[in-house]
């Protein structure tokens, strides 16, 4: 079953470039269908636990190897519901917005891109989902024409880069050991000069493509630049990529001398991202760029979490920095989607254009300021969820009065930045008039997921039960 | 007696119980109501007619029910509806005495009824819970208590040193209202240090020679500074001042074990006062408005005379029991008996100088109305039949009630009719004299304005700001900073990402 | 009585404002008299269903609702005695406040919005008051917060705006110490239901450095709403919103959100027993009493009806506060009883300086000057809240007043009775020369905008209506203070439960 994950974005991708016409029901149907088998696979692994699955038969060491474990079965749905959800909006506001054909199939390459990503567990395969994965998002960034070139074109060579780097890496590890499947290499691993670099070089190539302080610089351009659907995914969906690997990197394989060393300096960069990025969405002039900043310190948060699990080793961290993960992923693809369909209505990329917005379009402000609170971690939202847990691993450390504190700050900063763009939009006094009359249904789309990130409370217990196992 | 226990809280109730109740619900229900027949016409014509009314009857209320609150808080509600309602009353003309004298009274009204407050919650956290004066005589006092009690209280009684707004506020008030305010409503203190200071009390025993002298005090205090005002009024608010401070004394008497000796006296005292100063502001109320027949002045001269203590009065007898009183309380040393009588004395001699020099002013204030135009009308003799009425009780109590009669019989005899009136004589004597030799104070002594009333501005100042501090707004701006920076930041992000990766790189294999 | 759906009341006393609101969003600003005739089902139901549980609860029942969320940590509504004076409080005033805002608003634009708000405020409100264990709290605590938020900036003027941020920068700033303190807490000693007494007491030994950071924290996150005294700025600046929604900021929902809060904090999750261990509640009162004198003493220099009405909050709020610190039994019962007669007094305050600004476009004190004669049944009422404000008898503030003091006595702080007392003169001494102004000054010229809203009365009757009714609930909760149906009897049955745990 798990093959068709793969399968069906791939062939839905080829016949989409075969036949054009019927590309978006394509789309949507793949989407849809990948939904519910990896709703069924995580219900499956839920109740069996991890599976493992060899490629086409061949013996372990040779054969691509698959992995599905609670977490990669969460951000598969997660990437599959997203997609879903981005499509039926790239759908909806088709003849508004025109949209390249180029769209449907990239989308699904990234689907299947990501999926491939999230059930790897082999250093080279995942350097493969990654560079394909980097060269569709830059393809998909490119859509907007031409004021995307630029950033599209920045993004590209940095991402290059960044793979060169991770990929060095990996040339290292694999000189060393011969062996790049990371159970293997886990089992084998010496804390050395070399590893040191491996991992160092590996590391800085996941952070410059993940957009981890301070490796972030081509993130706001290039999502800003982006088609709103488009930006919801890269923002939601394929920064999240390298993430994943870094961890794996850092809690699988690095020993824990290693990861003691590294400690502090995930912390300090995440919370270096939270305040800078935090600034700079509150002072930036631009909707979009807002937004995107606002990525910037939410993944902050994550890179906050995964620094203080290397120092504590405590599991509620871990789950902690993926429920920042999913949330983070709900609530910005909500946010995206929102400002993407008022800055469009409204005509205009000025946060000013959103004057009075609470009025005009009440509906994708509201998506807004829903999704909002789930970034700053309103109760009962999954940021808040996340940022529970990590204060209550946090408190479960004796004399951590720092972290409690500085993420307080952060938070501050967030609401700071989300209240800034609802505070405008009750401005009465002088709104600005949509140019066409807005349409209701991309507005209901983008407050899906924004509801759906608040609908994460009720799962909360199970979901943090399943994340701390998955730490153990 | 109704009991309201069940409704209310506890111990609450409404009744006339006591004598003490007894006799200061009639005088008093008997004195609003003539001031009100008196009002019917005073008033009658003039602005705000309703607003009088409405404060008038609010404040009304409040005196009857503190007086048979058989409970305190009850007592304490009619208090602070009496006090805050007879604001209105004060403040009544508008003009700008009026509104000064009504913010006078009005700030230590407030702060009387917070220190009463306290020492209310003091004395029912003491006594547990419960609000009877019953349970109250059982429970010992501390001194907080007492001096929150009598400074509380004695705002509205208004004896020295807590008398400055009286002067002020019951002349602006209209006639009839001084009257109750004077004749009433001051009377309300006293019953309230009567009632919530038990009897026997060993600490309160400490105080009452102090009150006793502070009594004193205010007697001789008020009736000199009378002197030096002109308007009858504030001469009549003056000799409330001084007469309040016999009822002082009385009160002080009463807290000793011999209350029951005493409280006659104290309710003779009380009552026979509230009458006469009635009558006197009434009077005062209506000597302005016309030249009057010569005989009118009766009217003036019936309650003086009472209250001057002429044989035959019921200040005479009053002031006999007062004397008796006196003399056979044994004080500590310094206040023996010989000097407390040598000191009434001098005040009966001093109350009569009063008096001269008031019916000289209502003399001078009839001659400035210039010649006689024509008979009083209806209205003036309808004022007038009002002031007959408490002349009337006012001769008729002595004879007639049983606690004054026996007082009164024993004044009959000549010793006591001499003492009674050599100080009166003598007064004549004195009033004569500076009459014929044309003794005067320099003009500026006179009719001054009190400097309790600047404190009272000061005081309106301190709590009517305009300005005050404000915290500190910062506007820093930060946006040049902001911009500097911006100019700093690199266009392009490729090379300097690079350059990052490539440092990051040297400095960490470098340090690890 | 099936306990099948009674276990179901909580909720359902949350969702009869709930539920409407979320309707009236969705209705069209001309749709006017369904949008009424929503708003007055859900007061109506909302009362009855009170009703009931207000007669079990007195009968000594305990409604329980919970639906698991956080581990260790369920969402738990719980209808006990202390939870149902808040509820019947913010119901009856909502009621009051509806009826008004009707009446404010007619004629304006976005009334739907602006419902629709105005029942997620009371929703979230009432779920604050039914919460059961702090995390429900907190939920609760956030939700009012942005509920709230749009009703301030109602308006959409500047100066609405910079109100609403502010606002905003306080009230987010205090959720995020209150979640701080919480999760603090809760690792600790986890998120168990509110009991009378406490839970922290077993680990006051091992961990009282933590428990007072904890403190600390969530008495810094929920004095941003009760204004304690660092925490005040934002009140005063929130009075640019329209008069009903400053009624409910005052009177009924944020305010009295904090208060309620710091009343659960110190009695159902500290206990009086670990209080005094752990040496809180000193502090507390102190400060407390500090913001009592410091809002009074601010109330005297402004001259804004609204602006001095609300330092004046400011101050009486912290009655509540400094008779739950004190710690003593009777102390409680004044505090408590205070979070009642505070809000009817101010609400009627609130309403009154409604209908001044409304009917004469008056806004500052001295333009007062002879609105008695133009409107005596509003300078009626007016007076009537600030002699209950000062605390004469027999209003309801002296009732309040009165027993805060026999705490301080009873619980040997003294210099609490001297801080009531000295409260009590600024307090008169900022509210008689209003009604000084009112009554007995002339008026000075025309109005600065009058408006003829009634041919008979002073003003329209459902601006009337509601502060007519609360104004009789002053004198009445005053006088008859001693019933059963009384708040002062509610409070005393809450204070036996809460003081005889042991």
């Amino acid at each position: 079953m798990m093959i068709l994950l793969l399968v069906l974005p791939l062939a839905g991708a080829l016949l989409m470039l075969l036949w054009p016409r019927i590309a978006p029901l394509l789309a949507l149907f793949s989407a849809a269908a990948c939904s519910l088998i990896a709703l069924q696979l995580l219900l499956q692994v839920s109740e069996q636990g991890t599976g493992y699955w060899l490629l086409a038969g061949w013996p372990s060491g040779l054969a691509i190897a698959w992995q599905a474990d609670t977490l990669s079965c969460l951000l598969i749905l997660l990437t599959a519901v997203l997609q879903l959800l981005v499509g039926f909006y790239a759908f909806a506001i088709r003849t508004r917005d025109k949209l390249s054909q180029g769209f449907w199939p990239l989308s699904s390459l990234l689907q299947l891109s990501l999926t491939a990503l999230w059930l790897s567990r082999d250093l080279f395969n995942l350097y493969v989902c990654l560079e394909l994965l980097a060269l569709v998002a830059v393809a998909l960034v490119s859509l907007s024409g031409r004021k995307a070139i630029k950033p599209a074109l920045n993004y590209l060579l940095l991402s290059l880069f960044g793979s060169l780097c991770y990929l060095l890496g990996v040339v290292l590890l694999y000189g060393a050991y011969g062996r790049l499947d990371i159970a293997g290499l886990a089992s084998e691993w010496q804390p050395n000069l070399l590893t040191n670099s491996a991992l160092l070089l590996m590391s800085l190539g996941l952070m410059l493509k993940a957009a981890l302080w301070p490796l972030h610089g081509w993130l706001p351009a290039a999502h800003a630049a982006a088609p709103a659907p488009v930006s919801a995914l890269l923002s939601a969906l394929v920064v999240k990529g390298p993430l994943f690997i870094l961890c794996l990197l850092w809690l699988q394989l690095a020993s824990s001398q290693q990861a003691q060393a590294m400690a502090p300096l995930f912390a300090g960069a995440g919370l270096a991202a939270l305040l800078f990025g935090g600034w700079s969405a509150l002072r930036t002039p631009f909707a979009k760029n807002l937004v995107a900043y606002s990525t910037v310190a939410q993944l902050g948060y994550a890179t906050v979490a995964l620094g203080l699990m290397l120092k504590f080793d405590q599991p509620l961290i871990f789950a902690a920095l993926w429920l920042f993960v999913l949330a983070h992923a709900l609530a910005k693809a909500a946010c995206f989607l929102a400002i993407g369909e008022m800055s469009g209505t409204l005509g205009g990329k000025r946060l000013t254009t959103l004057k009075g917005a609470s009025q005009t379009m009440p509906l994708a402000m509201f998506a807004f300021a829903v999704a909002g609170g789930s970034l700053i971690g309103l109760p009962p939202s999954g940021g808040f969820l996340a940022k529970w847990a990590l204060l209550q691993g946090l408190w479960s450390q004796d004399q951590q009065l720092f972290w409690p504190l500085a993420l307080v700050l952060a938070t501050l900063l967030s609401a700071a930045y989300v209240f800034r763009v609802v505070v405008l939009a009750f401005d009465r006094a002088d709104p600005v008039a949509p140019d066409f009359s807005p349409q209701v249904l991309p507005q209901w789309l983008a407050l899906l997921p924004a509801l759906a990130v608040w609908a994460m409370a009720l799962f909360s217990e199970p979901l943090l039960l399943l994340l701390r196992l998955e730490a153990l | 007696m109704i009991d309201l226990s069940g409704w209310l809280w506890p111990g609450a109730g409404l009744g006339l119980v006591t004598e003490l109740q007894q006799v200061w619900w009639y005088f008093s229900l008997g004195l609003w109501l003539v001031a009100a027949a008196f009002s019917v016409s005073f008033m009658a014509k003039t602005p705000h007619g309703g607003r009088y009314w409405l404060f008038f009857t609010l404040s009304f209320a409040g005196n009857m029910l503190l007086i048979i609150a058989l409970d305190a808080i009850s007592f304490y509600i009619g208090f602070s509806v009496m006090s805050l309602s007879a604001y209105g009353l004060v403040v009544h003309s508008g003009d700008k005495s009026a509104r000064r004298a009504g913010r006078l009274y009005l700030q230590l009204a407030i702060v009387g009824e917070l220190l009463l407050f306290a020492a209310l919650i003091l004395r029912a956290s003491a006594a547990d819970g419960q609000y009877d004066w019953h349970s109250w005589q059982q429970v010992p006092l501390d001194h907080l208590t007492i001096l929150l009690t009598i400074s509380g209280l004695g705002l509205k009684a208004g004896f020295w040193p807590l008398h400055i707004w009286l002067p002020q506020a019951h002349p602006a008030a209209p006639a009839p209202a001084s009257a109750v305010l004077s004749g009433a409503m001051i009377k309300a203190g006293v019953l309230g240090l009567v009632l919530f200071l038990p009897a026997g009390d060993p600490q309160l025993q400490r105080w009452v020679p102090y009150m006793i002298c502070l009594g004193f005090f205010s007697a001789g205090f008020g009736v000199l500074v009378s002197l030096l005002y002109r308007q009858p009024k504030v001469i009549l608010a003056y000799s409330s001042v001084s007469q309040v401070g016999y009822i002082l004394i009385l009160v002080a008497l009463a807290w000793t074990d011999n209350a029951a000796a005493v409280l006659p006296v104290l309710m003779a005292y009380a009552a026979h006062h509230a009458v006469a100063k009635g009558a006197l502001f009434l009077f005062a109320g209506i000597n302005p408005k016309q030249r009057l027949p010569a005989y009118w002045q009766l009217l003036f001269w019936l309650p003086a005379l009472a209250l001057m203590a002429i044989p035959l009065s019921g200040g005479a007898a009053i002031k006999t029991g007062l004397k008796s009183l006196l003399s056979t309380t044994t004080m500590s040393g310094w206040l023996d008996s010989g000097m407390l009588a040598g000191l009434l004395s001098l005040g009966a001699w001093l109350t009569a100088v009063l008096f001269f020099h008031l019916a000289a002013m209502l003399r001078q204030q009839q001659q400035r109305l210039g010649p006689r135009t024509g008979q009083p009308g209806f209205a003036l003799y309808w004022q007038a039949a009002s002031v007959m009425l408490l002349l009337l009780v006012l001769i008729l109590l002595p004879w007639q009630w049983q606690p004054l009669l026996q007082l009164s019989l024993t004044t009959l005899a000549w010793p006591t009719i001499w003492t009674l009136c050599w100080p009166l004589l003598l007064a004549l004597l004195l009033v004569v004299l500076v009459r014929w030799r044309q003794w005067q104070l320099p003009a500026h002594y006179y009719d001054r304005n009190s400097g309790v009333l600047l404190w009272s501005l000061w005081l309106k100042r301190l709590y009517q700001p305009q300005q005050q501090w404000q915290a500190a707004q910062w506007q820093l701006s930060w946006r040049p900073v902001e911009r500097a920076l911006n100019r700093l930041a690199p266009d392009n992000v490729v090379g300097p990402s690079a350059l990052l990766i490539i440092v990051l790189l040297v400095a960490a294999s470098a340090f690890w | 009585m099936s306990p099948f759906w009674l276990s179901y009341l909580p909720l359902a006393i949350i969702l009869s404002s709930l539920l409407p609101g979320l309707i009236i969003f969705t209705l069209k600003e001309h749709q006017v008299k369904l949008r009424i005739a929503l708003n007055l089902l859900g007061v109506t139901v909302k009362l009855v269903l009170v009703l009931i549980m207000w007669q079990a609860v007195k009968a000594g029942a305990i409604f329980y609702f919970r639906v698991p969320f956080l581990p260790g940590a369920d969402l738990i509504l719980q209808g006990d005695a202390l939870s149902l004076l808040f509820v019947v409080l913010s119901s009856v005033l909502w009621l009051a406040t509806t009826i008004y805002a009707i009446g404010y608003l007619e004629n304006s634009p976005l009334r739907s919005r602006f419902f629709g708000y105005f029942s997620l405020c009371v929703s979230a409100t009432v779920g604050l008051a039914l919460s059961g264990n702090l995390v429900s709290f907190l939920l609760f605590y956030e939700l009012l917060t942005l509920a709230t938020f749009p009703l301030v900036v109602h308006r959409g003027t500047p100066e609405a705006l910079a109100a609403g941020r502010r606002y905003l920068a306080y009230t987010l700033s205090g959720g995020l110490l209150l979640l701080t303190g919480v999760a603090l807490l809760h690792s600790l000693v986890q998120s168990p239901q509110f009991i009378p007494g406490g839970y922290v007491s077993a680990v006051v030994r091992e961990h009282s450095g933590l428990l007072q950071l904890a403190f600390g924290l969530m008495i810094a996150g929920l004095g941003v709403k009760a204004a304690l005294l660092p925490l005040h700025g934002w009140l005063p600046q929130a009075m640019v919103a329209p008069a009903p929604v400053s009624a409910l900021l005052h009177a009924v929902a944020v305010v009295k959100a904090g208060a309620f809060g710091i009343i659960r904090l110190v009695y159902d999750v500290f206990g009086v027993d670990s209080m005094q261990q752990l040496q809180l509640a000193e502090p507390l009162m102190l400060l407390a009493a500090t913001t009592i004198l410091y809002g009074s003493w601010r109330a005297l220099a402004q001259q804004d009806i609204k602006k001095r009405l609300a330092y004046s909050t400011i101050s009486q709020v912290s009655y509540i506060t400094v008779g739950v610190a004190m710690l003593g039994p009777l102390a409680a019962v004044g505090g408590l009883v205070h979070l009642v007669h505070q809000g009817v007094m101010k609400i009627t305050l609130f309403f009154c300086a409604g209908n001044y600004a409304e009917t004469l476009g008056v806004h500052k004190i001295r333009e007062l000057n002879g609105a008695g004669r133009r409107m005596p049944l509003t300078s009626a009422a007016f007076t009537l809240g600030a002699l209950g404000m000062i605390g004469i008898p027999p209003t309801a503030g002296f009732i309040s007043k009165w027993y805060l003091g026999l705490g301080a006595v009873a619980t040997d702080n003294s210099m609490m009775l001297l801080v009531f007392v000295f409260s009590g003169l600024l307090n008169a001494a900022y509210f008689l020369p209003i009604v000084y102004r009112l009554w007995f000054l002339p008026q000075r010229s025309s109005w600065p905008k009058e408006q003829r809203l009634s041919a008979t009365l002073e003003t329209h009757w459902m601006l009337l209506l509601p502060m007519l009714f609360t104004a009789l609930l002053i004198i009445l909760m005053g006088l008859f203070a001693s019933t059963g149906v009384s708040p002062l009897s509610w409070t005393q049955l809450i204070v036996e439960r809460e003081f005889s745990y042991d």
